[in-house]
């Protein structure tokens, strides 16, 4: 608010107070006072937030056809009325003034041009030339050249529609979410322990926790929420106690009776130290342990996930098999884990050995219940899955799960990851409801729901999101539609690989996006997208706890949402066009892909007057059926009766979202526990059901280096991640002016002391390099990350500060997702 | 300094011809990062300085925390001490003459009211954040509540 | 300011802001004969210390607001005012002082 003193706003208030007294209209800007009822009338509506997995619900305020306000919402369980600085500018989100409100096709000469400039087209035209490429590039070289990234940002419906339109319509398994980049090795990590996915636990546990062990999550700026209820519990209770760990002093800190620096990767000897700790001092839930657990010993050595002619790809032992695993004793177990004592880790890690023993005994003492908590530190690692594994390891030793308080908790970064990417399964190697294209009983259990014919999924698994980028790169994917996402500003490595492979001349790249991001550049075609309360929504949590919104304004120009998108295009087609004749049994033969797919007598079950009336729903109207709806019964039908039970659609309209399973309107607060799952069934206290015995697993996994450690060419760590006001890419918030102001670009925070050395301060302008390419920036050593010597931290958001020029495209090779914080870098003067 | 001038210059005539011939074509979009191609780079402003005015801001609505009008370097809030409620608390206001915490940050997850400011909102500046003192990158068209009201004929809205 | 807070400290002197200059800051509302009123307006509107904020030509109101140093400022431009041909009354409405 440049140019107006206080002077001026007495002034104003004066002049209004005057006009008041004589009876004169009030000027609009001096007005302080608006009562008449029809005026301040607003429609409010709840959402979930658009942001963190966390999921807030917020109240939304609409007028005339705007966003005017939004707030906590004080109904719900997550947040009591709380939001983060993000969450409390939601009102703005939507309205930056370069949205994109016309699909843009690049064009030379009246025509498609992979270089030409991008030119405002209409819809038509646009799905003109994109049914073109892809009926080209499906009779050209088949279904394995199409491929799809989307989100864990799309609505539960978007995902399961672009599921259908990929698996089913183009039999291609190339279809990933960015939800790899995050939560990937969580699933894995969920799966070879538990059987099933997503935490069996929720946020009531914090509640009821006596001690908060953060594993490389930095909640105070990414699950702020969270950190205010970790915060109330340990403010209001002095004996609990909270722990943190990192390989960079971050806010978390402010709070940690326990603050731990360690060194890169160092978390996995850590974490078997813990193990061996709690069976020497005979901690070990003996009772728990016989009844519940089964150990086993994970293949070693398997490699980064790097291309297969990388020297370490070809060392690596176990690379084509990282996911077997041999059963073993108990014994064995503890004799794996010895080697692990308190010197060997307090070494590697390079962490005091009292503060060490302090952790260990955190979750040895009996009577300490424990919530572990991890996001990126764990997942975006090269041996994520692993960290997870050995997370469970403890809490399954001590019994320290499923039961109120005693908690593994693997948090969620997208508002939807879970009920949507995990869920519903859009990813290159899933089917819904935890099914796996692999699995021939699954692919006809999808066939038979969908009501097409058996065949029709492809068996193959598709390429992961790494996998996409060198496949456009190799010119393999040559078709390719991202969704819901920022990929070029993400994904790793992106001189080598993912801007080559947009760039690409063979391939063409369509972009939905609500604004011009630093992907659309690279694209081909953009089509403007709607955002958030501009369409019908739904999204899942991190603690399983699925939240719907309404249509609460119309979105701007000719933008569409992602579902408008994915099911018109599907019209384009003709189911000829998309599968082999020997499917195209009589049935088929004739309808398009819409008709097969969308028009089959289940997503277009409900009636378009079903719609709340209150409320439009842009969608329904366009094909005349209450297709959220109708996708979304569709898609529950996967998952009810097999442990994924969701509620009824409109259910959710009503409530502030459920915990699934939910069994006849009730939700599930604690899995595989009696007492509170339905589906955890015998004599026993608990059934880990995801397995067929009822058993979790333990796991004997090693400490492995990194795949590029700093050298004497690289000689820094570069972590990177995000910071509070900003949310993954900027795309949104930094079209916020009082987020963008607040922190308005990235910078390279950095320890004084490796400033000093090498004549930099705060400010100085630097030069990041690595082996693979270079960011220019500038100094950070008095910031809100404090690094040890030796490491750096860059967030990601800024548009003007890709640091994914520099980062390196290595993998867990088990889930496939990146590490994003482990690579080696140099600081030059710039 | 030179190298710096260079990169100015470079990027002077990237923003106008919106591709050059070396460089990723970006097809004449305009995003955040100005029209400079994907595979160039450019050193970033000079941190800007930080909005030390003093002078409350316009809230957008009634429930936006509102942002710090002055500099919170080196601010401490922790476990043990929460340098911000030095002014802002209820009893210091009287001497500081900074706004108070809201009664909203006195109430606790079930709405009750309590004697000191809730843990739950302990960390200011997960809410509360200053401002740099540049434009915005991008304009926002948001409209708060009393124009949205008052755009109607004869309300004398200019 | 407070009544209780010590004579001379303000916000300003505690935060070691600048002085600004202590200012006060009132309003007026001027009745005059409506068809006057354009002159009336021009007139007040050559007071250095005044500034025509609006005016109605139905009723002949004027709401005028003042800058001025002291009290006695405001008292001297309500005079000044009030002596001008075409003009009714004057009637002082809101006072601050931006301390």
């Amino acid at each position: 608010m440049t140019g107006i003193s206080r002077r001026d706003v007495i002034k104003a208030q004066a002049v209004a107070a005057a006009a008041a007294a004589a009876g004169l209209p009030v000027p609009a800007g001096a007005q302080n006072l608006t009562t008449d009822a029809a005026l301040t009338g607003l429609r409010w509506a709840k959402a979930p937030c658009r942001f963190c997995g966390t999921g807030c619900s917020v109240m939304v305020a609409t007028k005339n056809g705007r966003v005017v306000a939004t707030h906590g919402d004080v109904e719900a369980e997550v947040n009591r009325g709380l939001n983060c600085v993000k969450g409390y500018f939601l009102s703005k989100i939507m309205y930056g003034q370069d949205r994109l409100t016309q699909p843009l096709l690049r064009m030379r000469d009246g025509e498609y041009s992979k270089d030409g400039d991008f030119a405002p087209v209409s819809w038509d035209q646009a799905f003109d030339v994109m049914a073109e490429k892809w009926k080209a590039t499906l009779k050209a070289k088949g279904p394995q050249a199409v491929g799809m990234f989307g989100s864990g940002q799309w609505t539960i419906w978007e995902g399961y529609a672009a599921l259908k339109l990929m698996k089913a319509g183009f039999r291609s398994n190339n279809i990933d979410p960015n939800a790899r980049h995050c939560m990937a090795s969580a699933v894995t990590g969920f799966m070879r322990t538990f059987g099933i996915d997503e935490p069996m636990g929720c946020y009531d546990d914090i509640e009821a926790a006596d001690a908060f062990v953060l594993w490389g999550a930095n909640m105070a700026e990414m699950h702020p929420i969270l950190w205010t209820r970790i915060t109330d519990r340990r403010f209001s209770y002095p004996h609990v106690k909270v722990a943190v760990l990192s390989t960079f002093r971050n806010r978390c800190f402010d709070l940690a009776d326990l603050p731990i620096v360690f060194k890169p990767q160092t978390d996995l000897a850590i974490m078997n130290y813990i193990a061996n700790h709690i069976i020497e001092k005979g901690a070990v839930n003996e009772a728990f342990v016989a009844d519940f657990v089964n150990f086993k010993h994970g293949n070693e050595k398997i490699g980064y996930g790097l291309r297969p002619d990388n020297p370490l790809e070809m060392q690596a032992e176990h690379a084509k098999d990282a996911n077997d695993a041999q059963p073993i004793s108990f014994e064995e177990y503890a004799a794996f884990v010895a080697p692990y004592t308190l010197d060997k880790a307090a070494e590697m890690s390079g962490v005091e050995k009292n503060r060490l023993e302090a952790l260990a005994e955190i979750y040895a003492a009996p009577d300490v219940k424990v919530m572990s908590t991890w996001t990126m530190g764990f997942n975006q690692h090269t041996r994520g899955t692993w960290a997870n594994n050995l997370c469970y390891n403890l809490h399954l030793l001590t019994g320290k799960i499923a039961t109120p308080g005693n908690s593994p908790f693997s948090l969620t970064g997208q508002p939807s990851a879970c009920g949507t990417a995990r869920e519903v399964g859009t990813f290159s190697h899933r089917l819904p409801a935890d099914l796996q294209v692999a699995n021939p009983e699954h692919r006809a259990h999808a066939e038979e729901i969908w009501k097409i014919p058996p065949g029709t999924i492809p068996d193959w698994v598709g390429a992961h999101a790494v996998q996409q980028n060198r496949d456009l790169k190799d010119g393999k994917i040559n078709v390719y539609w991202v969704q819901v996402n920022n990929n070029i500003q993400a994904a790793a490595n992106l001189m080598e690989e993912g801007l080559p492979g947009y760039r690409n001349p063979d391939n063409f790249i369509v972009v939905s996006d609500v604004y011009p991001t630093s992907t659309c550049e690279a694209a081909d075609l953009i089509l403007p997208t709607a955002m958030w309360v501009e369409k019908e929504g739904g999204y899942g949590n991190a603690e399983r706890r699925t939240q719907f919104w309404r249509q609460m304004v119309t979105a701007p120009g000719e933008s569409r949402s992602d579902l408008w998108q994915l099911v018109e295009f599907s019209r384009r087609f003709a189911i000829e066009d998309v599968w082999p004749p020997e499917l195209v049994t009589p049935d088929y033969a004739g309808k398009t892909l819409y008709d097969v797919l969308f028009a089959n007598g289940q997503v277009d079950a409900f009636q378009r007057e079903d719609v709340d009336k209150e409320y439009d729903n842009a969608e329904s109207d366009a094909f005349g059926f209450y297709i959220q709806k109708g996708l979304f019964e569709e898609y529950a039908g996967f998952g009810r009766g097999h442990g994924h039970d969701l509620a009824p659609f409109d259910l959710y309209h009503q409530v502030r979202g459920l915990r699934w399973p939910v069994i006849d309107g009730k939700e599930t607060r604690w899995r595989f526990n009696r007492d509170y799952d339905p589906y955890a069934e015998g004599d026993k206290p608990f059934r880990f059901y995801g397995h067929k015995d009822g058993r979790a697993v333990i796991f004997a996994l090693p400490y492995e280096p990194p795949a590029e450690s700093p050298d004497d060419e690289y000689p820094f760590w570069l972590a990177t991640g995000r910071v509070l006001e900003h949310w993954h890419s900027g795309s949104m918030t930094q079209r916020v002016p009082e987020l963008y102001r607040a922190v308005p670009d990235a910078l390279c925070y950095m320890h004084p002391d490796d400033a000093a050395e090498m004549n930099l301060r705060r400010g100085s302008a630097v030069r990041i390099v690595s082996r693979r390419g270079e960011m220019e920036t500038r100094v950070e050593t008095r910031g809100r990350n404090m690094p040890p010597r030796g490491l750096v931290f860059v967030p990601w958001f800024d548009a003007r500060q890709l640091i994914n020029k520099v980062t390196l495209d290595a993998t867990c090779p088990i889930s496939k997702q990146t590490d994003f914080k482990k690579c080696a870098v140099r600081i030059e003067a710039a | 300094m030179k190298q710096i001038v260079l990169a100015a210059l470079l990027l002077a005539a990237g923003a106008a011809l919106a591709q050059d011939g070396d460089h990723v074509s970006n097809g004449g979009l305009v995003t955040l990062r100005d029209g400079r191609p994907l595979d160039a780079g450019a050193m970033p402003p000079p941190i800007p300085s930080v909005v030390n005015s003093d002078i409350r801001q316009v809230r957008n609505w009634p429930e936006q925390p509102p942002v710090i009008p002055h500099q919170i370097d080196n601010y401490q809030i922790d476990r043990n001490v929460n340098k911000c409620l030095t002014c802002h608390s209820r009893t210091a206001v009287a001497v500081s003459q900074a706004p108070m915490v809201s009664i909203t940050h006195f109430q606790n997850r079930e709405g009750q009211v309590l004697a000191a400011v809730t843990p739950r909102r302990f960390f200011c500046t997960q809410c509360h954040v200053p401002q740099m003192d540049i434009q915005p990158a991008v304009g926002n068209t948001f409209e708060d509540v009393d124009t949205v009201i008052h755009a109607t004929p004869g309300s004398g809205t200019p | 300011m407070p009544a209780d807070a010590s004579p001379g400290v303000t916000r300003r002197t505690l935060l070691g802001l600048p002085d600004e200059g202590i200012g006060h800051i009132s309003s007026l509302v001027v009745r005059a004969h409506p068809a006057r009123l354009a002159a009336v307006a021009a007139r007040i509107a050559r007071l250095s210390v005044a500034e025509v904020a609006m005016t109605d030509l139905a009723t002949g109101k004027l709401v005028v607001a003042l800058e001025t140093r002291d009290e006695h400022e405001i008292v001297a431009a309500m005079n000044a005012m009030q002596n001008l041909p075409g003009v009714v009354s004057v009637a002082l409405v809101f006072h601050q002082t931006d301390a």
